[in-house]
């Protein structure tokens, strides 16, 4: 993976990536795609490039700044739809992507009996975000469908959600299969809900519990490297 | 052996982390008590381990040096436990019990062995006095690990207030059950028939009920001959006559045999809701209400949710029996109460009526609930059920009944039902959105035409969890709020106390509200009565529901929030400060309170609420999405209903964007609406009709699944929305967004909220999106020419 280094590109293509960044941090998705189109056509940049110094740099700041309590969901949804529009451009020229560069490819779903939404798409939104491939399952999925899922992907992360202290114990169950079939080893299991604990996850044998969107791509990203280094 | 520490010293170490305020100054004690280390750094003194301790049902939790008392450590971190000896093991009042086993939901294993033993004082108390059983006296029991902590009911300093009270409402009577006095003659030779033949007959010829479908409860056979025995009486012509009172169930079951003339009979309405029960106890005959009586639900020690309490039942092989007989235990002691308040026994009562989620609704029938802790949620029955009291274990008449009206589905429940009988919006032509604000809201839309309704998971922040400083509705409790826009000046009304309470404007002296107009005597009366009753009243201690709400749409008038729910950085006041890039506000200074500690409405605290009243919010959006394809366009009426309801302002719940939009002289607050269907139901039998038949005419919309409920939910995050107009507000918003643009020019100092560097990063991606809309504009003018 060659690395592009920002300070040596022309100043009014920094300038481009910037405002491209501060639009997304905004959620004006006409401005990203307007943009990206700008970056690909008239400066001949690299889909991976565009990717990564202005879509993945950006949400990182997104990414901190709700970590850090600045941003919320609302605002944290309108710039995950401001790169979706951006990746509908660049993902058709993305595919001869080099395995390096892959980040990772994570199975995302809430559990079944749960019918909670909201906070497992936000956590999608992110991980996309974060230049993830990401394949959500929906809501009251079962062990069978996650399994299943994971080996059409060839999924390196499993993330499991649950709003219920009643549907939470089904995690345990998706695991154990996953141990089962052989799947545990090589799949990074993050699990995250209102009623969990970091504790409930070390009992239930998961890698980590992430108490919100961001911690989850810090642990996605984290995980990932750890798995690649092994 | 304890390791005993100096009070001093555990003070450094005891803040809970969590607070931010707590942690100011904590870091500002260790820096004090640092001392330099050899290479001429600081390093802090040696700190004593710390162990987690949890307070239930106050469900507050911290990080607590080894040797504190459970008593010291409930007051760190917020717990308020009686205590008349301070701590001398003499009064005991401050019984605690620890708690046995590991809780996975906190993460810790408790254990008697965790504190440490008996002393000499406590066992000398308990072998003489006795302690309430498996508890301990808090100031004797150390900490010497993690521990769970209960208190009970008898050892908080503030018993709970439950705010729920049957308001009044024309109904007409016509309960289920009657009295009927009969004089049967003596049984004799000639009249072969049995007793209970005769009181029949004779009701049947003289209260024209139809004879063959009278019978008698069996379970109150055995008190037939007796009460005809006592209630023989020789009238003034010298007959000897039999003179009862049989107490009749629709007009076709005597449940009840009393001797000689009586005119009044009993009834119960009970709302089970899952943090409160309140039981009414009425006189069926004139509808009074002779005794209100209302109590915590005691399954909280099982869990502070619905979900919870489930899920207790799913890991404990006995844990329905236990959650049922608790909450029968409950009602009984209610039950007790009220019939004593009126001079009546248990046995005078012979009618009731239940009402509750759910869940509750299934606890109680001793139905396993366990399906309804997972989609699809079935319950296992929706119809209305009538059975015995005695074979719930209820304490009332022998042969009373309990009337369970119908559900609507798993987290639309019973009580739903009796709130729109108490409301009535399936009998009128304007249009009523009736949000139930709970735990669990519940949300009703529709007049005479349609019903729509939904349940939102809103979770326990307008109960006050979830929340910092957050407490139930209880003494001490803030619960109204008033920011000047100004000058930011604060008010506020603490629950037990009189009147509003000024908040200094910053250090000084306490001072007291409305001396205006007075004689500088008359002012310094008041000073001296108000003074005296200051150590008499009580002080804030938290902040309920009603408070934060309050607290929340205040700073949003006052332009101190936005509408995303960001705390202004320019807001001229100290008492905005600042938890890393959080923001808090501070509505009490420490020594306004009971505690000695700030009260704040922290930046966590908004996003919680933001997002209850968001899910309130997109339910109700979503029922008016059903309603309008039906042709039911707009809202006319919001009635807020709930234990909780009554204390929201409509004003503020508006401004918070909890209701939409509708001219705030058609929103009102109406309190318990379900304790008064339920009490309805009692007196008014033709109600239950309505409400089985109202039952089976709403239609249940599932919002968690329903393809908008995403965009409703995120777009009414922001105060009060993102997108949907206000237009009764106007004024006020406008007001509000004219604040937040003024503030900046006033700005006293850059106390920003996240350090030079974000703040400097946010000031220049001002500056380049003013640049680019310069240039923008630069460029679509060079294009018209």
């Amino acid at each position: 993976m060659n690395k592009i280094d920002f300070d040596s590109l022309p100043e009014a293509l920094q300038d481009l990536y910037v405002t491209m960044q501060d639009d997304l941090y905004d959620g004006m998705k006409d401005e990203v795609v307007q943009a990206t189109v700008e970056a690909l056509e008239q400066w001949g940049q690299e889909p991976a490039d565009i990717l990564q110094l202005g879509l993945v740099a950006g949400m990182d700041i997104v990414g901190e700044d709700f970590r850090d309590g600045i941003l919320f969901v609302p605002e944290v949804l309108l710039a995950a739809k401001a790169m979706k529009g951006a990746m509908e451009i660049l993902r058709p020229l993305l595919t001869e992507v080099k395995d390096a560069d892959r980040q990772g490819t994570v199975v995302i779903g809430t559990v079944k009996g749960d019918i909670h939404d909201i906070g497992k798409n936000l956590v999608g939104m992110m991980l996309e975000g974060a230049g993830f491939e990401v394949v959500n399952l929906g809501i009251n999925v079962d062990a069978d469908q996650f399994l299943a899922a994971i080996r059409e992907h060839n999924a390196d992360i499993l993330g499991m959600s649950a709003l219920l202290t009643t549907t939470m114990p089904y995690m345990r169950t998706v695991i154990q299969r996953l141990q089962e079939e052989g799947l545990r080893e090589r799949t990074i299991v993050l699990v995250g809900g209102a009623p969990l604990t970091s504790a409930f996850a070390e009992d239930i044998g998961a890698d980590r519990y992430c108490e919100d969107a961001a911690v989850a791509v810090e642990a996605a990203k984290v995980l990932m490297q750890i798995k690649r280094g092994r | 052996m304890p390791q005993r520490l100096d009070a001093a010293r555990q003070r450094q170490v005891e803040a809970p982390p969590q607070t931010p305020v707590a942690q100011a100054i904590l870091t500002e004690t260790l820096h004090l008590a640092a001392i330099p280390a050899r290479d001429g750094g600081f390093a802090p003194v040696e700190q004593p381990e710390q162990f987690r301790v949890i307070f239930q049902p106050a469900g507050r939790q911290g990080l607590i040096a080894a040797g504190t008392s459970l008593l010291d450590a409930a007051r760190l971190l917020g717990v308020e436990i009686e205590s008349i000896c301070g701590g001398r093991q003499t009064c005991a009042k401050c019984q605690v019990r620890v708690e046995e086993g590991v809780f996975a939901r906190h993460g810790i294993e408790s254990s008697n062995q965790h504190v440490t033993g008996e002393g000499e004082r406590e066992a000398a108390y308990r072998a003489d006095k006795g302690l309430l059983p498996g508890c301990r006296m808090s100031c004797d029991a150390r900490v010497l690990g993690d521990v769970l902590v209960t208190v009970p009911e008898e050892s908080r300093a503030h018993k709970q207030v439950v705010r729920k009270a049957a308001t009044a409402r024309a109904v007409e009577l016509d309960p289920t059950v009657r009295l009927c006095y009969v004089e049967l003659p003596p049984a004799s030779l000639e009249d072969e028939r049995s007793d209970w033949a005769r009181l029949a007959d004779e009701l049947a010829a003289r209260f024209a009920v139809p004879r063959p479908s009278l019978r008698i409860d069996p379970a109150i056979l055995p008190s037939l001959q007796p009460a005809l025995r006592q209630g023989r009486a020789r009238l003034s012509d010298g007959q000897i006559v039999h003179g009862v009172t049989a107490t009749l169930w629709r007009d076709r079951e005597v449940l009840r045999v009393q001797p000689g003339y009586h005119e009044r009979a009993y009834g119960v309405a009970v709302d089970v809701g899952t943090t409160t029960i309140a039981a009414h106890l009425a006189e069926l005959r004139t509808g009074e209400v002779l005794a209100t009586e209302s109590c915590m639900n005691p399954q909280i020690s099982y869990g502070e949710d619905l979900l919870s309490r489930v899920s207790y039942v799913m890991e404990h092989d006995d844990g329905l029996a236990t959650l049922h007989r608790a909450l029968i235990a409950a009602l009984n002691g209610l039950i007790e109460d009220a019939t004593a308040a009126a001079g009546l026994s248990s046995d005078d009562v012979s009618d009731l009526v239940v009402v509750g989620n759910t869940i509750m609704h299934h606890i109680f029938l001793g139905i396993d609930p366990r399906e309804l802790g997972g989609a699809p949620f079935a319950p296992a029955i929706k119809e209305a059920v009538a059975v015995k009291a005695r074979d719930l274990g209820l304490a009332a008449g022998r042969g009373a009944t309990v009337y369970v009206p119908p559900v609507e589905a798993g987290y639309v429940g019973a009580d739903n039902v009796a709130a729109i009988i108490a409301e009535e919006p399936q009998r009128r032509d304007e249009i009523t959105l009736l949000i139930d604000v709970g735990t669990n809201g519940e949300i009703v839309l529709g007049n005479r035409q349609r019903l729509f309704s939904a349940s939102s998971p809103t979770g326990p922040a307008f109960e006050g969890a979830q929340v910092r400083h957050g407490m139930r509705a209880a003494p001490g409790a803030i619960e109204r709020v008033r920011i000047d826009p100004t000058t930011l000046a604060v008010q506020y009304r603490v629950i037990g106390r009189e009147g509003w309470v000024e908040s200094e404007v910053a250090g000084g002296r306490w001072q007291v509200a409305d001396e205006e107009g007075l004689s500088a005597k008359e002012a310094r009366d008041l000073r001296q009565r108000r003074r005296a009753e200051e150590q008499a009243t009580v002080k804030a201690a938290g902040i309920c529901g009603s408070g934060i709400i309050e607290a929340i749409a205040e700073l949003f008038k006052a332009g101190v929030l936005d509408s995303s729910g960001r705390f202004v950085a320019e807001s001229p006041t100290p008492r905005l400060g600042w938890d890393g890039a959080k923001g808090y506000f501070v509505l009490a200074w420490p020594h306004e309170t009971s505690t000695g500690r700030e009260i704040v409405v922290h930046a966590d605290d908004i996003r919680a609420i933001q997002l209850a009243k968001a899910a309130l919010y997109a339910g109700a959006k979503l029922l008016m999405r059903h309603a309008a394809a039906a042709g039911l366009a707009q809202i006319d009426r919001i009635v807020l209903a709930g234990a909780f309801g009554s204390y929201i302002d409509p004003e503020h719940a508006m401004v918070l964007g909890l209701i939409p939009d509708c001219d705030l002289a058609h929103v009102t607050a109406v309190g318990n609406a379900a304790g008064d269907g339920a009490l309805l139901m009692l007196l008014n039998r033709a109600k239950r009709l309505e409400a089985e038949a109202v039952a089976g005419q709403v239609l249940h919309i599932q919002t968690a699944t329903d393809p908008h409920f995403q965009d409703e939910f995120v777009g009414a995050i922001a105060i009060p929305h993102a997108s949907d107009p206000f237009p009764h507000l106007a004024p006020l918003l406008a007001a509000a967004e004219a604040m937040r643009i003024i503030r900046p020019a006033t700005a006293v100092d850059g106390n920003g909220p996240d350090g030079a560097q974000r703040a400097q990063r946010r000031s220049e991606r001002q500056a380049r999106r003013g640049q680019k809309e310069l240039k923008q504009r630069t460029s679509h003018e060079q294009n018209r020419f």
